[in-house]
């Protein structure tokens, strides 16, 4: 089996007004995609929303988060599939598309070193 | 951490009121928003995290610990960290081993926090609202759901109350048990509305009824365990609440159409419930001073303890209704001690008490024109009856409430047809 990273993006303002209810609700589909997904989970990385950027030979650095963007990358999964059409189908289940956020699904390269 | 597991119903809202009540207490009410924020940002933390992680061995440890970081971050880039609570008792063990002190004092600075929400400077729908709010952990929308409010008139007027409580209000750490003795009786009474706000408005949204009652429940089983605070009322209370819950599912059909206590399945309702009521009952009569509570709880348990419908002792009851109207002499009031004598088959003395709350008029209480559409079917003047029934329908004030008028008046159309 392969190695995929779902990379997640949270729309914008989906949290802004959520009562503590809701969150509690979220975190529990999570953890319910996760049991789900068995041992096809690998890993997983949430992000912070601080970000520095560094662009270009002049080494330009701005400072993120940039509050204009829609989409914010929240996170990343690294999951087991077969393809990417089955991880593509897995990465349905993420709760993060219920608010309106998206996943992006990127097979990790896996060719040989030697 | 583990992963694949899930959080106890509502630990988030419950935490989130413990959390406010007692970062509100370490660093004052003045810091107040700063740390509803951060509760908010907490709860996002959390979300990233555990979503992904798995949720933390002690979750109630690790959102009170990111919490109290998050607040102590914020005020020092404010410059405000020096406002931290000098009264504030509680030495924060990180490792917490002495668990138990650290969640008597907890609940102790929650329980004063509740007292503080039910300040006399407030109106009685500000306190129940600050109380929903900063003790108990419901959300604006939550909040406006109960009350059929906007959110953003709940979020305004819970602004509002804040600035009251700030610009005259003792901190609520400063309330002495004096004060907590003398505002007793209010918190008893917000928390007796609390209870009725989710009992007998079906608006609907059931899980928000539930809640609401399941909360003002919790909070007066605080007051009861504290041995200085309780007081025989709250024992009367307590055992109203529980004989009430006892049959909330009962209370309701399937579709949320109420179901008048004479026809509600007597099975579905919660014998320990009501035995736990019925002990408190004999608690609350050590005591030589009757609250409504105790005269309330005594109408309700009569409803609960009887076995069926028809074997109520309504004598009881018309006593008791008699005894309320020394606390309590409004419409409803009246309107229940008119039922009870009807049903007692005192038909005629409830017909004139109806009679006068009807010709008191400007009132719009569906219920008084209800009990007078029954009377009227029960003597037989079924016309008279329709037309009560149709006023209680343009008087009702849910939905719900409407459905089970609406199918009261069929019956009776159906009962009055010529055959």
């Amino acid at each position: 089996m392969n190695k995929y990273m779902l990379i997640l993006f949270e729309s914008g303002d989906s949290y802004a007004n959520m009562t503590p209810e809701e969150y509690q609700k979220e975190i529990n589909a999570h953890g319910q995609w996760i049991a789900e997904l068995g041992d096809r989970y690998d890993s997983g990385e949430p992000l912070e929303n601080a970000s520095f950027s560094v662009r270009g030979k002049d080494r330009m650095v701005t400072d993120g988060p940039f509050i204009e963007a829609k989409e914010l990358v929240s996170g990343f999964y690294i999951i087991k599939a077969k393809s990417l059409e089955e991880a593509t189908e897995l990465s349905k289940g993420c709760p993060i598309l219920n608010l309106g956020g998206s996943v992006e699904v990127r097979p990790v390269m896996h060719i040989e070193m030697k | 951490m583990k992963v694949n597991n899930q959080l106890f119903d509502h630990l988030f809202r419950q935490q989130s009121g413990k959390m406010a009540s007692i970062l509100i207490g370490r660093f004052g009410f003045n810091n107040a928003e700063v740390i509803e924020d951060v509760i908010q940002d907490t709860f996002y933390t959390a979300l990233r995290l555990w979503g992904m992680k798995g949720i933390p061995e002690n979750p109630e440890a690790w959102l009170m610990k990111v919490a109290t970081n998050k607040t102590i971050n914020e005020l020092k880039k404010r410059g405000r960290h020096k406002e931290l609570n000098k009264q504030f008792v509680p030495a924060f063990s990180e490792e917490s081993e002495i668990v138990g002190a650290i969640d008597h004092q907890e609940k102790a600075i929650q329980l004063k926090a509740l007292f503080g929400c039910c300040s006399p400077l407030l109106g009685v729908k500000a306190q129940i609202m600050l109380t929903l709010k900063l003790v108990c952990g419901f959300g604006d929308k939550e909040i406006a759901s109960a009350f059929f409010m906007g959110s953003a008139a709940v979020r305004k007027a819970i602004y509002r109350s804040k600035i009251t409580l700030k610009e005259h209000q003792n901190y609520f750490l400063e309330l002495t048990d004096k004060d907590l003795q003398q505002r007793l009786p209010i918190v008893e009474m917000v928390l007796y509305l609390m209870f009725n706000e989710g009992y007998s408005t079906t608006n609907g949204e059931q899980e928000i009824n539930a809640d609401l009652c399941f909360e003002a429940m919790r909070l007066t089983e605080w007051i009861i365990d504290d041995k200085v605070l309780c007081n025989a009322s709250t024992h009367a209370l307590f055992a109203l609440m529980l004989f009430q819950f006892a049959r909330f599912e009962a209370r309701v059909d399937a579709k949320g159409t109420p179901i008048s206590i004479e026809d509600q399945n007597r099975e579905l309702w919660h014998k320990e419930l009501i035995h736990r009521g019925l002990t408190h009952q004999k608690l609350s009569r050590k005591t030589d001073t009757l609250s409504r509570f105790h005269i309330e709880s005594g109408i309700a348990s009569i409803h609960c303890t009887a076995s069926t419908y028809a074997d109520t002792d309504w004598e009881r009851i018309i006593d008791l209704y008699h005894h309320l109207l020394s606390f309590d002499d409004s419409i409803q009031v009246e309107t229940g001690l008119a039922i009870a004598l009807c049903e007692h088959g005192e038909v005629d003395k409830s017909l004139i008490l109806l009679k006068k709350l009807e010709s008191k008029s400007s009132n719009q209480f569906s219920v008084l024109f209800a009990a007078l559409g029954r009377v009227h079917t029960k003597i037989g003047e079924l016309e008279k009856a329709k037309s009560y029934y149709t006023v209680a329908i343009e008087y009702s004030k849910t939905r719900f409430e409407r459905a089970y008028l609406e199918e009261k008046l069929a019956n009776l159309t159906l009962k009055s047809m010529p055959r």
